[in-house]
């Protein structure tokens, strides 16, 4: 990591969006497609200001067709270049999702390692603001569970910029899934935590590597994406009532880093799994995996997790928030491990 | 009027699919719209009384769009559709065989949907009965570009006798060349090409033709016949037809458009008219025939090559006669319909 | 459009037939007593593509270095006739480490960068990435093309009629090429595609479509030629549908029930009716016919030795190559 010069405080939309551009800057095999990237910035921010600097010549409105537009990222970074594609939804992953996991993410095994597909296939994700079962779904179980794709999903701004940074160097496919409600939006719920100092210059953070968003001792949290912000306002309040929670961000999917969270399960002897994608078969279920096949032992009560449950999520506001894993819920949940 | 008219129908699924999509501006008539001017021509069928259609059968789609828009209530005014049991080859072969089907059966009178090269195949394969023929084709220098649900009209009037063919119709002139044991016939116009390919038919290499024989040359059409439109109007009518060479280093140019959309520039080293019933003999090394715009025989070296002109063609439907006919001859009783 | 020249196109096809019928033969032999798709020493599926060679070898006789081509399940002849190295090619047929992807993909994932060349097992799923290669070609200002190969009974997926509509709004250098063999498995065109034509659904998307109707290379080599010009100007996409032929199952070991014309399928092979149009142009004698046909037999014997001594993968090294 480089010496920060100029640190001002920019939303996760707008840090995201600037990793973008300073690769554009840099490499002109980079460019942007996907729905309203163009002059409306991205319906999630994910492009703001890159229409402005770089025009639509490297910054492509496509039509609605995700199958042909993914599959056109796919033969554009076969033959050299580095696209950025966007999935405007995860949710909208049935009406491509065989461009993404038969083709993305096994051209380079299917060819041997002799073709690369060197793409970003970035998409929003995550509710909390009542847009129903089609329009609120996490999914990166489900894309972190096939084989082939780097996934990512960052949980603030400084990280956001870094790891689009990381994805867009790297030669593999990557997909790197943001929360909607993290973004930093002014039209959605403000969450302080959604804006934050963010290093004018380029940067990487490793892809495969998770963080130890707060250090702790008693609890362990293993969380992501928008979970890592609610888990640090619970932690900080829990503080004050004498429980040290760490919290460990885990920044990336694919590769999973195991080893920071047997390290920090290690140290507290207490997890709790918080994941805002669907409980059955899923990520929460996967570092209970990763856990009881290094050493059981490690746990001095039994495995915690804290998911959606395996429903459709659901559209008025008191049974939407009925299933995420809000912070009264994650607080619970930490209680009960310290009972 | 006759009763129990008949009138025959032959629509080329392969026509305006060909190269000329690409190296010229060809349209793209679908067979949607083939089967719509279909719909269209039943309509002016049924207007004035023909009771059966017997329409060609092909594996294209046409056939079986026809006869579902012929099996709705909304229909059921239409004449009864049949259609000639014939094996589809995918190839001209199911034109002239619905043709014969037709003539065996004595209809009243034969449409046509396609270009040049489809009613070429109907030479010899229809006696007297009136061939009338709507436009589909890439090429339409012989077609006519008439509505075809007035063109139901003009074909009903004549099926069911309200029309007399003397009045209405008349002989179209052919070409025929003859290249050693071979021979072929044209209803607008037969070219020596240079080369040796067949391929994929359409003539659109202007650098490539030698000579050509025009049964007529209309000015306002498309085509290899535009050639001698542009320079010395032939008319359908008149017994003679055109003979032009043709050297792209002659100081005689004509820019003239061979294809739609594609007009290119010729040089003109003689142009004379064809008389007919007399045998010209075309003097050339080794190169193709074609006839009615689409490349068809291969010739080799000292192979003697003849055309002839005469007024041997299908006897042709004129649309616009036969509607001024029948209008002309109609006598109206208050309340009634004009016709049928 | 470049020059025809009719020997090597005779030549090409002649080499993808002998290639596609020792393959067929390889195929069957190891897998006795009761067959067993799994078994032998090509195992899994085969789609040959006797009596297609036309379509291959009219399209690829117009394309250079740097031109791509993604086909369908059915790759062998595209493959062959776009320059892929036979012998790399039958050592992945065979699943082996000297195989174009070191036995990874097999016979529905050959890919050879070098040529530019991909194949795919999920149909109609090329498409979409040949416009991609189009359109990279666009923004790097070369003149190369990109080939979309994909059957008719394909022609009814989404990602044709996405990428159809994305390449003629962008202007890509693509041709579709529409291999029609009339039957999609065992379902003829006209109980799956209204309309019957997909050089009529071209208009619809905005591009000229042509159908050449009789499994001719010359046919294909002058309407291919006329399309690839047009794309490399920078005119944008066509498409082209060729009626051909599909000698043999849909797969190896498709007894074929559903055919009602197999017994006459013979008759109308491609290749003995070239060679019959050939030697009455006088461009093409017995002799000539037999020793095209011995070079093939050489070539396709050595490629099949060249796999059969090629060494398996070890069994660790299917956890390679995930990622680079």
């Amino acid at each position: 990591m480089s010496t920060t010069t100029e640190a001002r405080r920019i939303t996760t939309a707008k840090a995201m969006a600037e990793g973008i551009g300073l690769e554009m800057r840099r490499d002109p095999n980079v460019f942007v497609m996907g729905e309203d990237v163009g002059a409306y910035g991205g319906i999630f921010g994910s492009t703001t200001d890159l229409f402005g600097e770089f025009g639509a010549e490297r910054v492509i409105d496509t039509p609605i067709s995700e199958t042909g537009f993914i599959g056109a990222g796919i033969g554009a970074a076969v033959e050299g270049l580095r696209p950025v594609v966007e999935l405007m939804f995860v949710d909208f992953y049935g009406v491509c999702m065989d461009q993404i996991s038969n083709h993305m993410a096994k051209i380079h095994y299917e060819s041997g390692g002799n073709v690369k597909v060197p793409m970003v296939l970035m998409t929003a994700t995550g509710g909390g603001y009542s847009d129903a079962a089609q329009h609120s779904q996490c999914l990166w179980g489900t894309f972190a569970h096939l084989p082939g794709m780097k996934v990512v999903v960052p949980s603030n701004p400084y990280d956001a910029k870094g790891l689009m940074i990381s994805a867009i160097q790297d030669d593999n496919p990557v997909m790197y899934m943001f929360h909607k409600g993290g973004q930093g939006l002014v039209w959605m719920e403000k969450n302080p935590r959604s804006i934050g100092d963010v290093p004018e210059e380029s940067y990487t953070v490793p892809i495969g590597k998770a963080a130890i968003a707060k250090e702790g001792s008693d609890v362990t949290i293993v969380t992501l994406s928008l979970s890592v912000q609610h888990s640090l306002d619970v932690a900080e309040e829990l503080e004050g009532e004498g429980i040290s929670v760490e919290v460990v961000d885990l920044r990336s999917l694919v590769p999973l880093d195991t080893e920071t969270v047997l390290e920090s399960v290690g140290k507290t002897g207490r997890v709790l799994v918080v994941d805002e994608d669907y409980k059955s078969f899923g990520l929460t279920g996967e570092i209970a995996a990763v856990i009881a096949e290094n050493d059981p032992g490690l746990l001095t009560k039994p495995f915690s997790r804290l998911a959606v449950p395996d429903v459709p999520i659901p559209y008025a506001r008191p049974l939407e928030y009925g299933i995420l894993p809000t912070r009264d819920k994650i607080k619970a949940a930490v209680k009960d491990l310290m009972s | 009027m006759v009763q129990n008219a008949t009138v025959g129908i032959i629509a080329n699924p392969a026509s305006s699919r060909d190269i000329r999509r690409i190296v010229a501006r060809g349209p793209a008539t679908t067979t949607n719209d083939k089967i719509n001017s279909l719909a269209r021509l039943m309509e002016g069928l049924a207007a004035t009384g023909v009771q059966r259609v017997l329409s060609m059968s092909d594996a294209g789609g046409i056939a079986a769009g026809l006869a579902a828009i012929a099996a709705k209530a909304t229909a059921s005014h239409w004449p009864e559709l049949d259609f000639v049991d014939q094996e589809i080859t995918h190839s001209p072969t199911d034109t002239v065989n619905a043709a014969r089907a037709m003539h065996d059966c004595d209809v009243g009178a034969i449409v046509v949907l396609g270009g040049d090269g489809t009613n070429r195949l109907l030479i010899g394969e229809t006696g007297d009965i009136p061939v009338a023929s709507v436009s589909t084709g890439t090429n339409n220098a012989f077609p006519r570009h008439d509505e075809p649900t007035v063109v139901g009209f003009a074909a009903g009037f004549l099926a069911t006798g309200q029309v007399e063919a003397a009045t209405c119709t008349y002989t179209a002139k052919s070409l025929t060349v003859t290249a050693g044991a071979e021979s072929m016939r044209a209803l607008v116009d037969v070219a020596i090409v240079e080369g040796d390919r067949i391929a994929s038919g359409a003539v659109w290499d202007e650098r490539s033709l030698r000579e050509v024989f025009l049964c007529f040359a209309e000015p306002e059409a498309v085509g290899l016949s535009s050639i001698g439109g542009h320079l010395h109007p032939v008319c359908r009518r008149q017994p003679h037809g055109l003979h032009i060479r043709l050297d792209q280093a002659a100081r005689q140019r004509v820019t003239v458009p061979i294809a739609p959309g594609l007009v290119r520039k010729l040089g003109i080293s003689s142009l004379a008219t064809l008389e007919p019933h007399t045998e010209v003999a075309v003097e050339a090394e080794s190169g193709v025939i074609s006839v009615d715009g689409e490349r068809s025989m291969r010739f080799a070296p000292d192979t003697p090559i003849s055309v002839s002109l005469g007024p041997n063609g299908p006897l042709v439907l004129d649309v616009p006669l036969a509607m001024s006919e029948a209008a002309n001859t109609t006598t109206t009783t208050k309340g009634e319909d004009a016709h049928g | 459009m470049g020059e025809l020249d009719r020997l090597a196109m005779y030549r090409q096809m002649v080499r993808i037939r002998q290639y596609e019928s020792r393959i067929m033969q390889e195929y069957h032999s190891d897998k006795s007593p009761a067959w067993d798709i799994g078994a032998g020493l090509i195992p899994g599926e085969m789609h040959l593509a006797a009596g297609q060679e036309p379509a291959a070898v009219g399209v690829c006789a117009h394309l250079k270095k740097g031109d791509a081509i993604t086909a369908p399940h059915r790759p062998h002849h595209f493959a062959l006739a776009h320059g892929v190295d036979m012998n790399a090619m039958t050592a992945e047929i065979y699943g082996r480490t000297g195989g174009l992807c070191k036995g990874k993909g097999g016979h529905m994932h050959l890919f050879d960068p070098e040529n530019h060349f991909s194949c795919s097992g999920i149909i109609a799923q090329g498409l979409p990435v040949a416009c991609g290669q189009a359109m990279a070609f666009q923004r790097k200002g070369t003149d190369n093309v990109a080939i979309a190969v994909t059957g008719e009974g394909a022609a009814n997926q989404g990602a044709f009629h996405e990428s159809l509509n994305l390449a003629a709004v962008w202007n890509l250098p693509v041709i579709f090429v529409i291999e029609d063999n009339d039957w999609a498995i065992s379902v003829p065109k006209d109980a799956s595609t209204a309309g019957a034509s997909n050089a009529d659904r071209a208009a619809g998307y905005g591009m000229p479509g042509v159908r050449v109707e009789d499994n001719d290379v010359e046919a294909v080599f002058e309407a291919a030629g006329a399309a690839i010009d047009r794309a490399r100007a920078g005119d944008g996409p066509s498409l082209i549908e060729i009626h051909t032929l599909r000698l043999f199952g849909h797969f190896e070991g498709d007894a074929q029930a559903y055919r009602p014309e197999l017994d006459t399928v013979n008759d109308r092979d491609p290749i003995p009716k070239y060679a019959a149009s050939l030697q009455e142009l006088g461009e093409l004698s017995n002799d000539q016919i037999a020793s095209i046909q011995a070079e093939a037999d050489a070539e396709v014997d050595a490629a099949i030795e060249f796999a059969k001594s090629s060494p398996e993968p070890a069994p660790e090294d299917a956890l390679l190559h995930v990622f680079a």
